[in-house]
């Protein structure tokens, strides 16, 4: 069974959709019907509204997460309501999301339920840390939308499946070089910087980072930035932290200013909208791209059906991407859900 | 309408110090006294001393209390504010499994506080006995919380269960089936609950209650408060301090200088005295005590004796009113306004007057002060004014920042017969660095002006 065995070396799990219909549910639904329940206790939820019945943007049907008696799961009042399954409340969140409190049950039986969940990086972590110490599981999965809207960030989970597919692009160069792009994207490496635990405190701004421990505002935000630069840093070396969405511009602007041994470290890889080729320039310049959090990469699912109804070769897709990122690649649909 | 704590939490008087440092459990609480209205009884205010001195003294001399006090604040910790749930009990309306959940969550909470609080003669406390609510919501006696239609409520459950999990695929007709028959066992839960839906109101205020008496027991413990004597006629502190001030003082390792005070609704109190002697604070500090007394707290004075009144006023003069496009002088006299036919209404009052009048001339400034002190003498009232003007000829209490002395100043408050207001302003003008040049000229002035009058 592909991955699964590998799954029960991790904390916790996210489960990554590139887009809208990659197969991320089908995703969820196989790892949750195959990981062995009577050896460890399991948790899901997922990351703010999800999980609708019909797809709000596409309107095709939507699978419902299946669970198995014993699993525990936490979603919101509204879609608790709507559940299909004999469930334990254990546990009601006082934080309110858009959908009402946070119920946390058990599973009785087999069924069908609506996931959505914590809708902020914060809210995410702590619900994943509750998750361990308050109902023991083992295991605790996030259904991880990788939506550009989402504030709450999957990189908080030890471990990551990235669903992509047909959905993505129907030309099979831009599905693997898109797909391959966002996994070395969470494969970068986590700083070795000394300031990492103050950075996890910042919220604003860009910072200039000093070996002493010193830390520069530069810019209150990349809106502030000047694009011209005046070449002040040439031949220094220097790390920046970018507490925000690091953007082409901000990459642009370090990369023309800085000739040498430029680090500029980012929260996580969602952090991160940079053109492909403006990265690769940077990269190319010398220049060194972190993260202060980083999810371990564990395989790639593929979904070869468009919404649209059109059908890639699977095969294809999953050999090419496999050569290309160095990670194993399913086509979950085959496997069977 | 009453005034209610969350009304009060924007005065500027160190009353929301006061509210972040207490220690509630329960986000629930912390709403029941938020929308907890200021007491104005004397008999309710001398009641609910009771049960805070009660309690407090079982705190502090009962060690056994102490441990289980930490105890009842991890458990109230789970209160939640279920008042909605209990509404929706009350009209009978069938509840779904949360609400259920909610209702037996607080029977446990309940069942659990009780067991502890009956080892002790708690009266301010009164819980309900939910134990026959737990028995319908906990039919297997597992006392956890947690909850859904368990297989024993109905004989068929069981089975059905099973083979909507044997299945292998999903059987929607199966789950619609179990669903129908839970709604039938919710129904009944629900019919069966509903007579007791006062005493799960009950429960809920007195648990929230319990909570906040506890918070103010640890509150009087941290920062070192006193309980207060309830008298009619007079107004009495010693050793009084603001503790956000202290607590701000403190923290840039300075100390601070406790006041006495005392005054009654007989005579107005007019302070006097220099220029940064600590006369704002003093009147924030009265209104922040008030405040603290008619809301049932530690007092923070070594000794304080306090005369509940209808209304309190606060009038720093320090604030515009720009959104209604006052100016600082027209915000502060229609604010003075307010308090004065409250006064003349006949209403009980605490009127804290800083400064009236300071932002005009002084000759108007002057008449208006006076005036106002003059009309508040003729009429009963708990009236603290301070103020630079000089004010003869009125009857009131006179009291005065004891002010510079050896370079440092004394806040310290002491009986003045001679009515001019101290003449400090230049010797603390000095010490702020201000350029000589600008303070010989104002020296000389001053003589000229001295020799005038």
């Amino acid at each position: 069974m592909p991955f699964i065995d590998e799954l029960l070396n991790y904390r916790s799990l996210s489960i990554v959709g590139l887009e809208k219909n990659t197969g991320k549910t089908e995703c969820l639904n196989y790892v949750l019907s195959r990981l062995p329940l009577e050896k460890i206790r399991v948790g899901v939820s997922s990351i703010g509204i999800d999980g609708e019945q019909v797809d709000q943007v596409t309107q095709s049907s939507k699978p419902e997460i299946l669970l198995r008696g014993g699993i525990i799961f936490t979603t919101s009042e509204k879609h608790y309501k709507e559940r299909r399954i004999v469930s334990e409340i254990l546990h009601i969140d006082e934080e309110e999301t858009s959908l009402g409190r946070l119920v946390t049950a058990m599973a009785v039986t087999k069924g069908k339920v609506l996931l959505s969940g914590p809708s902020t990086t914060a809210s995410l972590k702590r619900w994943i840390g509750t998750q361990h110490s308050r109902f023991t599981t083992n295991l605790t999965i996030v259904d991880g939308a990788l939506s550009r809207l989402s504030p709450a960030s999957p990189a908080v989970s030890e471990s990551m499946i990235l669903a992509t597919g047909a959905a993505l692009s129907l030309t099979y160069n831009e599905l693997i070089n898109k797909t391959s792009y966002i996994a070395e994207l969470i494969d970068l490496p986590i700083t070795k910087n000394s300031h990492t635990n103050t950075l996890n405190e910042i919220d604003k701004g860009i910072w200039r980072l000093y070996e002493n421990g010193d830390a520069e505002l530069l810019f209150e935000s990349a809106f502030m930035m000047s694009s011209s630069g005046s070449g002040i840093y040439k031949g220094e070396s220097m790390a920046i932290f970018i507490s925000g969405a690091l953007t082409d511009r901000v990459v642009n602007m370090f990369s023309r200013n800085v000739d040498t041994n430029i680090e500029l470290i980012v929260r996580d890889f969602t952090k991160i909208f940079v053109n492909q080729q403006v990265y690769r320039n940077f990269i190319k310049r010398g220049g060194k791209l972190t993260v202060l959090q980083k999810s371990k990469l564990i395989s790639i699912c593929v979904n070869p059906v468009s919404p649209t109804g059109y059908t890639l070769d699977s095969d294809r897709i999953c050999d090419e991407l496999q050569i290309k990122t160095g990670i194993k690649v399913y086509d979950i649909l085959k496997y069977g859900s | 309408m009453a005034l209610r704590f969350k009304d009060i939490l924007n005065i500027d008087c160190g009353i929301r110090y006061i509210f972040s440092a207490l220690e509630l459990s329960s986000s629930f609480s912390s709403r029941v006294l938020l929308e907890s209205p200021m007491l104005q009884n004397k008999e309710e205010i001398i009641n609910a001393y009771k049960d805070l001195s009660n309690l407090y003294s079982l705190y502090t001399n009962n060690s056994d209390f102490r441990d289980d006090v930490s105890k009842i604040s991890i458990i109230l910790g789970e209160l939640k504010d279920i008042r909605g749930s209990l509404n929706r009990l009350d009209e009978g309306i069938t509840l779904d499994d949360i609400e259920l959940f909610e209702i037996k969550n607080l029977s446990l909470i309940n069942r659990q506080i009780l067991l502890i609080v009956n080892k002790y003669n708690i009266e301010s406390v009164s819980l309900p006995n939910l134990e026959e609510s737990l028995n319908l919501l906990d039919p297997d006696q597992n006392r956890i919380p947690s909850f859904y239609i368990y297989d024993s409520y109905d004989v068929r459950l069981a089975p059905l269960r099973k083979m909507l999990s044997d299945n292998n695929r999903y059987n929607d007709e199966l789950f619609y089936k179990i669903n129908l028959l839970e709604n039938s066992i919710r129904k009944k839960l629900a019919d069966s609950l509903l007579p007791n839906v006062e005493e799960f109101r009950q429960s809920l205020y007195n648990l929230a209650n319990l909570d906040i008496l506890i918070s103010k027991c640890k509150l009087i413990e941290k920062l070192k408060l006193s309980l207060p004597v309830i008298s009619e006629s007079a107004i009495e502190y010693t050793g009084m301090f603001n503790p956000e001030i202290e607590y701000l003082l403190n923290r840039d390792g300075k100390e601070y200088q406790k006041i006495d005070i005392k005054f009654d609704n007989k005579l107005p109190l007019l302070i006097t005295g220099a220029n940064m002697g600590g006369k704002s604070i003093t009147l924030k500090t009265v209104a922040l005590c008030q405040y603290m007394f008619q809301f049932i707290f530690g007092i923070p004075a070594s000794f304080a004796k306090i005369s509940p009144v209808d209304k309190i006023f606060l009038s720093s003069g320090d604030e515009q009113d720009y959104r209604r496009g006052l100016s600082s002088f027209a915000a502060e006299i229609k604010r003075i306004n307010k308090m004065l036919t409250t006064v003349l209404d006949g209403k009980s009052v605490l009127g804290l007057t800083d400064e009236p009048a300071r932002t005009t001339n002084p000759a108007e400034g002057t008449a208006l002060a006076s005036s106002l002190v003059e009309l508040l003498s003729d009429h009963s009232s708990f009236s603290v004014i301070t103020t630079h003007y000089n004010i003869d000829n009125v009857k009131c209490k006179k009291l005065r920042v004891k002010g510079y002395n050896e370079g440092r100043i004394d806040y310290s408050l002491c009986e003045v017969s001679d009515s001019d207001a101290p003449q400090e302003a230049l010797t603390i003008a000095a010490n702020l660095g201000t350029d000589i040049r600008w303070l010989e000229k104002a020296r000389i002035k001053l003589k000229e002006i001295n020799n005038k009058k």
